[in-house]
């Protein structure tokens, strides 16, 4: 079967400052092709796609189109070469008007003696939207005023000012309502009739497998198989992409939940503050309790009200016996430790060192005549919890900037774990680390609610939110409106159903 | 993955940070050095010479005071420039008081008045959620006015009572001197308040979530600084024998300069340290009486001063177009 790839990656790398994105990473797409692209988060797939669209730029590596050298200068040279993406975060200037966005970059086509024909191009724009994605979206609307799901419409059309020769779909389904995912679905199919090709990012492998007819696998930025569409099996995919067979116990493995009767230890009553409305519900001793719900649905916000970083339109967050939270310093006083989904610029002062930020909310304990701090002190903690959590580091005054994603997860809970506190709130703890570290973090909060500490997970990552959690909250717009118990019929698509 | 097995590129890598690091802890050091022996060579050793030197002791000695108080707020990353406008004003004000009053509520007037001063730029920041920059430097003009009304009311200068000519000596800068310093650096390195003002100069909202007090950290930052500055005011008039219009006006400069060429990035963060201050405060002492006794002119000791600076900053700071000091 000798046909020639309508594109062509050879041996592409990309590194970030100390993280190696992408090594060596080798692939062909073919014409009439849907190529899937898997891997766990942190494989390198999203900054393939990057790469390719001409939105980043490889270190080194060739690409090659229709046979030709293909250099993308930027995500416009590339859709000009007839290659488009769709994104899985926003990707529209939400401050233009819906028109101005879907043809973005092109004005110049549009411009008679210099000026704009705006006329012209909002009936281009109004076109493409009935065209292409079938909706009665107004062009004229400003892209900020539409809902999320619309917005991703607009991209969608925009990628298709151009029919593209390679359409790239990064993680964008998750964020669409079946309705959209169906139009989705139809262009995709549309571009296979007509030879073109398709590369499809998904987290969701039953997905995968209906759309694509090949996959490839990325892990820890390096290449690892692809596979035909008769090779394409959910337990293979799965252990390819975390490197062995995927054990049970890779979350946790019991289904026990709390007891109804475990003490509470924090009360959220009928919270609203920006984007939340009335949030209620309690967390019990020894329980794990996920957040689960779209990126901007409100669960980062609920971690920020817990810990009393926000200021409360209605409602209180109280601890029992201990009173109201109203402030982090008081959030911290009664035994609570907070880990941000932005570790670098918030839970962590990364130029400082290892003891300095392992010490720094518990140095009103050290105090010795109620100022002075020892030395030795401080060092005793930090190298106490260094040890348990076995923190790979040179020594405690190394730079934390220094240290690996997983590594700076550590320095952040044995900052917590120094403090004795007895609630975590954690937003994304696994974010961006790698595999095998993941499962250490794991353990660590396995160990936690053993020894009777409350803990909140919010993630975006589903599959560890169910398979960690005691309890499930399911937000949608600033709302809670499911709650699931611990249970191994409970499925993502139960969660993302409740979700969207 | 593993630390085990370091590759040779790497610990060659060690190597090379090791030595830069060593290198940019000394180099403060080295300029010192690099400045003495030249201004002692072009005064041909008048530097060197014991009087001058005790010359040097006593002029340095409230840069020291007021340096090592900054190093605080600095620590922050927000900058005072209120310093040398509140070493003035408190002068002014010691020397009326211990004129009229006594000599002692005199010093305490200087001391209350300097750390006033300093409250009202912490609440003016905290509170009213102003910009530390544009604060301070209101404060200065204020102050700067309120200093000139009050020594045109007493005829242009106000002299101190002769009694307290003989509180001078060195027996009591050394003293104070040692306490001081010892204090600064307790409270620096050992106690919560600069361990909080070290870590809020690397990130305000890290800081904010491991329950340091933000606003109440900042506001002491600047207590601190303005109750040094009244301290350093009532020295000045000590060592002066009053108070003129012009006290204190090269102060601010002075300090924010000494403890940049210390070592210490204007930014504040990791990098802060005492010991920056008192490194700082004998380079630019010893560069303002260098360039005295080599004969310079007031105008070219500026632009000496301007552009040192100015070097300093550039080879010392991440340079990122997006930030600017706050």
């Amino acid at each position: 079967m000798e046909r020639s790839p309508l594109i062509e990656v050879k041996e592409i790398s990309k590194s970030f400052t100390s993280t190696k994105a992408l090594q060596h990473v080798s692939m062909a797409v073919y014409p009439g092709e849907v190529h899937g692209l898997i891997g766990e988060n942190g494989s390198g797939k999203s900054t393939l796609s990057a790469i390719i669209s001409g939105n980043l730029k490889a270190d080194e590596g060739e690409m090659f189109l229709f046979g030709e050298p293909y250099r993308p200068a930027d995500s416009f040279d590339a859709s000009q070469h007839g290659v488009s993406m769709i994104v899985q975060e926003q990707g529209t200037i939400d401050t233009v008007s819906v028109a101005a966005n879907i043809c973005a970059g092109r004005e110049d086509q549009y411009c008679r003696f210099g000026i704009l024909d705006s006329k012209r191009l909002t009936q281009d724009a109004q076109k493409l939207l009935e065209e292409v994605v079938g909706t009665s979206i107004s062009p004229n609307a400003l892209a900020g005023t539409l809902s999320f799901e619309d917005r991703k419409l607009v991209e969608i059309a925009r990628a298709f000012y151009k029919m593209p020769e390679l359409f790239i779909v990064d993680e964008t389904t998750t964020a669409l309502p079946q309705k959209g995912r169906n139009i989705l679905y139809g262009l995709i199919r549309k571009l296979r009739e007509a030879g073109k090709a398709v590369i499809f990012i998904s987290h969701d492998i039953d997905e995968l497998i209906q759309v694509c007819n090949c996959v490839t696998i990325l892990r820890d930025g390096k290449y690892i198989a692809t596979l035909k569409e008769d090779e394409m099996e959910p337990g293979r995919m799965k252990s390819l992409m975390v490197g062995r067979e995927v054990m049970d116990n890779f979350y946790r493995s019991d289904y026990e939940t709390c007891p109804p009767d475990a003490p509470v230890t924090l009360e959220v009553q009928n919270v609203s503050a920006g984007i939340l409305k009335n949030i209620s519900f309690q967390l019990h001793q020894g329980e794990i309790l996920g957040l689960a719900g779209l990126s901007d649905c409100g669960i980062h916000d609920v971690g920020k009200v817990v810990f009393g970083l926000r200021e409360l339109s209605a409602g209180s967050v109280q601890i029992p016996g201990k009173g109201k939270v109203t402030s982090p310093h008081r959030a911290i006083q009664a035994g609570m430790g907070f880990m941000s989904k932005d570790r670098d610029t918030e839970s962590m002062l990364i130029t400082l060192n290892i003891q300095e930020n392992i010490v720094l909310p518990s140095l009103g304990d050290l105090q010795k005549l109620g100022f002075f701090i020892s030395p030795r002190s401080e060092r005793a903690l930090a190298e106490k919890w260094c040890t348990r959590l076995s923190v790979k580091m040179r020594d405690l005054e190394q730079s934390c900037a220094e240290l690996s994603g997983g590594n700076k997860q550590k320095i952040v809970l044995a900052k917590w774990l120094g403090n004795n506190s007895d609630i975590f709130v954690l937003d994304c703890p696994t974010r961006g680390i790698d595999i095998g570290v993941k499962e250490t973090i794991y353990r660590i909060i396995e160990d936690l609610k053993q020894q009777g500490k409350s803990i909140i997970m919010i993630s975006e990552e589903l599959p560890e939110v169910i398979g960690m959690s005691d309890r499930i909250l399911v937000l949608k717009d600033g709302e809670i409106v499911k709650s699931f118990d611990r249970s191994p019929d409970l499925s993502e698509a139960d969660v993302i159903h409740y979700m969207i | 993955m593993d630390n085990a097995a370091k590759t040779v590129s790497e610990q060659q890598a060690d190597r090379a940070l090791k030595r830069k690091q060593l290198f940019s802890k000394s180099i403060s050091f080295l300029g010192l050095v690099v400045l003495v022996v030249f201004f002692a060579v072009v005064t041909g050793g008048q530097l060197l010479n014991p009087d001058n030197l005790m010359l040097i002791f006593k002029q340095g000695f409230t840069l020291f005071i007021a340096a090592l108080a900054a190093v605080f707020i600095m620590a922050t990353g927000n900058l005072d420039f209120s310093i040398g406008a509140n070493v003035g004003f408190s002068c002014a004000i010691c020397a009326l008081v211990a004129k009229s009053v006594s000599p002692v509520a005199g010093v305490a007037a200087a001391l209350c008045v300097g750390a006033l001063i300093g409250a009202a730029n912490g609440v003016i920041i905290t509170k009213l959620k102003m910009p530390s920059f544009i604060t301070c430097l209101c404060m200065m003009f204020i102050l700067m006015a309120a200093t000139q009304t009050v020594c045109s009311n007493e005829g242009g200068s106000i002299s101190m009572p002769l009694s307290m000519r003989r509180w001078e000596s060195v027996g009591m800068y050394v003293v104070i001197g040692v306490i001081y310093f010892a204090v600064m650096l307790v409270m620096f390195r050992y106690t919560k308040f600069g361990k909080y003002m070290k870590a809020l100069g690397v990130s305000v909202e890290a800081s904010r979530q491991s329950g340091v007090g933000v606003d109440k950290m900042i506001f002491l930052g600047y207590l601190l600084s303005g109750a040094a500055a009244g301290f350093a005011g009532f020295l000045t008039m000590l060592r002066v024998g009053g108070a003129s219009q012009t006290t204190g006006m090269a102060m601010t400069n002075d300090v924010i300069v000494a403890i940049v060429f210390g070592g210490m990035s204007i930014s504040g963060g990791a990098t802060s340290k005492i010991s920056a201050a008192l490194l700082g405060m004998l380079i630019v002492t010893t560069l303002n009486n260098g360039m005295v006794l080599a004969g310079y002119g007031g105008e070219l000791q500026q632009l000496v001063k301007g552009i040192l600076f100015l070097v300093v900053i550039a080879v010392s700071t991440k340079r990122d177009p997006n930030t600017i000091v706050k």
